[in-house]
């Protein structure tokens, strides 16, 4: 009885490849399996992290989460202190008005 | 950054800029400027009249608050402010400061309605009738 694979064999010879065989082929540089297996994901690592971080730094995008979405920033006049004031100590004839865009 | 969108970070440059604005505002109508640009309540009036009773001198103080997220502005004008600085001249400040954030420019707006502020702020100036 001929299998499908015994007579794929026969038309196709299943030699063993070109540098699978023979013991001198199974060993293994270890320095050269350190780079290929740890130093190439780490450089990728790196690569994709440059790659994502540098375009935001250029903008000048925050980075750290949880941070505020906006920079308070106080410009002029000296403040007596940093603490909001009460409803009673509101100047009651402040004026001005609002809008927004 | 989508255009018009407001960058509410300040450079050092514009930082510089906004201070001799605002040394030039008060010198013209000896009255305090405080800009304050960052992240207000949801009841933005009410956090800008907070805010302004935290000056030294509320009732000589004209607070600019501008929150970029919320793209909201407020400003507030103490009461000895209001003699000569109305609040529908304020409006229209406000409106032309409007005009500059939907542009996207944060420091313009902030320049151009301190400038109009103080011009309107000024007393105005008294005229003397010579005698001969």
């Amino acid at each position: 009885m001929i299998t499908a694979a015994s007579a794929l064999a026969a038309v196709i010879p299943l030699d063993v490849p070109v540098g699978w065989g023979g013991d001198q082929d199974r060993d293994v540089n270890m320095v050269h399996a350190v780079l290929v297996l740890g130093g190439l994901p780490l450089l990728l690592f790196l690569v994709i992290t440059v790659a994502v971080y540098v375009p935001s730094l250029v903008r000048g995008d925050r980075l750290t989460p949880g941070q505020p979405p906006v920079e308070n920033h106080w410009l002029g006049g000296p403040r007596t202190t940093a603490e909001l004031a009460g409803p009673d100590a509101q100047d009651a004839d402040a004026g001005g008005a609002s809008g927004r865009w | 950054m989508a255009a018009g969108e407001l960058n509410a970070r300040l450079s050092a440059t514009d930082r510089v800029a906004l201070d001799e604005t605002i040394r030039k505002a008060e010198q013209l109508s000896r009255v305090e400027f405080s800009v304050f640009v960052g992240h207000a309540d949801r009841d933005t009036r009410a956090y800008a009249v907070s805010l302004h009773s935290t000056l030294v001198a509320p009732a000589r103080s004209v607070l600019v608050l501008v929150d970029p997220a919320a793209r909201a502005v407020e400003v507030v004008t103490g009461s000895h402010v209001r003699r000569t600085l109305r609040d529908g001249q304020v409006e229209l400040v406000v409106a032309q400061m409007q005009s500059y954030f939907a542009a996207g420019d944060l420091v313009g707006g902030l320049r151009r309605g301190i400038q109009m502020l103080a011009e309107h702020a000024r007393a105005p100036q008294t005229l003397h009738a010579e005698h001969s």
